[in-house]
């Protein structure tokens, strides 16, 4: 019952804070997205060994965000923050046409776990300032995204270093994640 | 229990005396919380209002929900659904979000809606389930621009029905519509598939008509081959035309035997 009416009162003021991850390989650009939409500013990164933790407040709806580090010693560690989580941001290098194949492993494994069947996936397709960048259809195809049935998925064109395409991505996430089923 | 011994507030309705051999446990003072009593005063409707508003601030909530989520539990233990796969296409800004997004709100009691002018450019899938009756509609709603239409054909083969929608403000590209209709409907992966064409953006006064659209797609006739194909007017931004088109498409999955549904449970 607390529960109860602490959903609606979060529903009505907005308070609750949304759990968000941000995922993907090495040097996709998680940690560039985390502080472009923390602080709107380019920061330099070096390669994350851990995470990076931080508030963001988008539209009266206040994200937590998670930004997990990439590199494939680390990759099985992103379970241990799955729980409780309201939507995974699978940042894609769209240049990166090699590694596609693991992005795509590494998101299929990702998604068939229990604890993540509620959230909504949004997919970042990053770096696309870079010439020969993917489109969002190769990316949907390569990704494997069609085989998802029951989950709600969108992708963004994005650059971290450009700022473009965050803020509609921001933006769509805010009204999906108000109307949830 | 006699009737003399109810406290005054449950002023004793005739409709009571089936319940009074609740037996000693029942002998409860008047502000003892007990289940029984508030419901059937509310379907007596017989019972002073002052009677239920005490109940009501009785604190009886807590057991009510939890009450509550043990018979739905029962009941969705008990039952199992037909589930049938219903794909939203058009193209991009015919409003597929939007009449889906309008679906979900009529047909779900507590579904607050996305406010329908956030709605956006779908890159991707927008999902969403309705219970008809017996049967539970999934929708997939996919993103209708050109590039992305390559990936329709993805969901054919497990779809039970598909809905078309289209612009009817939109006269310069009811040619693309068309093409791309005719080649969804050419597919075999959709062969017997029913299909509901909307004419969408009604509420708008230049719109085209019904006559029309049947018209500048009078082409594919041939093409729908042996299957329920329907032209409904609509408009998914009022909801005009939205019940009538979902009702019509839960009839005919029903009674198509080539696609039999999903057996799912509500769980």
């Amino acid at each position: 019952m607390g529960g109860f009416f602490s959903t609606i009162f979060s529903s009505l003021f907005g308070t609750r804070e949304m759990r968000i991850l941000i995922l993907g390989l090495d040097g996709a650009g998680k940690t560039t997205i985390l502080y472009r939409l923390q602080v709107g500013e380019v920061v330099t990164t070096i390669p994350t060994i851990g995470f990076n933790v931080e508030t963001v407040t988008y539209k009266n709806l206040k994200f937590q965000v998670w930004d997990l580090g990439g590199q494939t010693s680390i990759r099985p560690y992103w379970r241990c923050y799955y729980s409780n989580t309201d939507a995974v941001i699978y940042v894609v290098d769209s240049c990166d046409r090699d590694r596609i194949g693991t992005s795509k492993s590494e998101l299929v494994a990702m998604l068939e776990e229990e604890e993540l069947k509620k959230a909504i996936l949004v997919v970042f397709a990053n770096k696309q300032d870079m010439e020969q960048a993917m489109t969002p259809t190769e990316m949907a195809n390569a990704l494997g995204l069609p085989a998802l049935k029951d989950r709600k998925w969108q992708i963004f064109k994005t650059s971290a270093t450009k700022g473009t395409g965050l803020d509609e991505a921001m933006e769509w996430l805010v009204e999906a994640l108000k109307s949830r089923q | 229990m006699t009737p003399h011994q109810l406290p005054a507030s449950r002023t004793p309705a005739s409709g009571f005396s089936s319940q009074r051999s609740i037996g000693p446990a029942r002998r409860a003072p008047a502000a003892a919380p007990e289940l029984r009593f508030p419901e059937r005063r509310a379907r007596g409707g017989r019972c002073g209002r002052g009677a239920a508003r005490r109940w009501v601030t009785g604190g009886v909530s807590g057991s009510w929900s939890r009450m509550y989520t043990l018979l739905s539990g029962l009941y969705k233990y008990m039952f199992q659904r037909d589930e049938y796969c219903i794909l939203i296409l058009g193209l991009d800004n015919a409003g597929k979000t939007t009449f889906l997004e309008q679906t979900k709100t009529r047909f779900n009691k507590n579904y607050k809606g996305m406010s329908l002018s956030k709605i956006t450019t779908t890159v991707g899938l927008n999902i969403g389930t309705i219970d008809v009756g017996k049967a539970r509609l999934m929708f997939w709603d996919l993103g209708g621009q050109e590039e992305l239409q390559s990936l329709w054909d993805k969901y054919y083969a497990e779809s039970h029905g598909v809905i078309y929608v289209i612009d009817s403000t939109d006269e310069e590209r009811l040619s693309e519509s068309k093409r791309a209709f005719e080649k969804m409907i050419t597919s075999e992966a959709l062969e017997g598939v029913p299909i509901l064409v909307l004419a969408n953006k009604q509420d708008v006064e230049t719109c085209l008509s019904i006559p029309d659209i049947k018209t500048a797609f009078s082409d594919c006739i041939n093409k729908i081959g042996k299957r329920d194909c329907l032209t409904q007017a609509c408009s998914a931004l009022t909801g005009k035309g939205v019940n009538e088109g979902i009702e019509w498409m839960v009839k005919c999955v029903v009674r198509n035997i080539h696609r039999p549904p999903r057996k799912k449970d509500i769980t």
